[in-house]
């Protein structure tokens, strides 16, 4: 592993690791769990099915909160790269990092919810229309940011490298929102997230905020949890290297 | 008339269970191994 540093920054194990080895259940993530479980109870028993798309449309519910969490995720990463610009705090770096990967995770939902909801309703499985298209991109420019990750051992040029490529990925996000107006889609404008007020009925929209919930309250739970891992994993290689 | 169309949901819904839970024990594996290597 090199020792080549870059102004000193990172190379350091960011907390030692008796303060970082946690052991036990974590009980953050057992309630994550229990509130996507009460959700998934809500939307196949207690939530009506839309009468032009069928059962299909439930899929929304899936769909719709992942790709939230996805632009959370990835929002998150810009700002904590910005951050570790300024302040080259390593632990900026390693919330970005593991920021990155759940946003490839829920990013991946929304690309398999996706096309499992476009079939039945569009007759197709894919278009390659501007929100499509983009949120591909956002997923191959973020399992890059990862790649790029693991190729380069030095810790501070590792943390500057993909911190750039971080923040420039992010600038995705408003496209991805936007495209629906921008271009000529398939793929419906937004009901939830627009100016004016929900265009859904009563029962629908509060199953689709109790799996906004659930699913953030998952996003977190899955993010803490990585977090930890990078933490450990840093300290453990610090030690490594003396 | 509501189109039959719940397989897709099903599947939908097997994915996520499938996907949220296999990235859910690769961190717990991960960090058992770094703390294997930690010692």
């Amino acid at each position: 592993m090199s020792d080549i540093s870059l102004r000193g920054e990172a190379t350091e194990a960011p907390v030692a690791p008796s303060r970082v080895r946690g052991g036990g259940i974590d009980w953050f993530f057992v309630v994550a769990v229990l509130l996507v479980a009460v959700t998934f109870v809500r939307v196949i028993y207690f939530t009506p099915i839309e009468a032009t798309q069928g059962p299909a449309q439930k899929i929304f519910y899936l769909h719709l909160p992942a790709a939230l969490a996805a632009f959370m995720a990835f929002g998150l990463v810009a700002l904590t790269s910005i951050l570790y610009l300024w302040l080259k705090d390593p632990k900026l770096d390693l919330l970005a990092e593991s920021s990155a990967e759940v946003g490839v995770v829920f990013t991946t939902m929304v690309l398999i919810s996706g096309p499992l909801w476009g079939k039945p309703v569009w007759g197709t499985w894919w278009t390659w229309d501007a929100r499509l298209t983009l949120t591909l991109f956002l997923w191959f420019i973020y399992v890059g940011y990862l790649v790029l990750r693991g190729a380069i051992d030095d810790p501070a040029m590792r943390a500057r490298y993909s911190a750039v490529l971080g923040i420039l990925g992010a600038l995705l996000i408003p496209f991805i929102h936007l495209s629906v107006y921008l271009f000529r889609t398939l793929h419906p404008m937004p009901i939830v997230l627009k100016p004016s007020a929900p265009s859904l009925p009563k029962e629908m929209l509060e199953t689709l905020a109790l799996s906004f919930g659930s699913f953030t309250v998952l996003f977190f739970a899955f993010l803490r949890a990585r977090y930890h891992l990078a933490l450990e994993r840093a300290a453990i290689e610090a030690e490594e290297r003396r | 008339m509501t189109p039959e169309n719940a397989g897709y949901y099903h599947a939908a819904y097997i994915v996520a269970v499938v996907l949220y839970g296999a990235y859910a024990i690769s961190i717990w594996m991960r960090r058992r191994a770094v703390r294997r290597r930690g010692g």
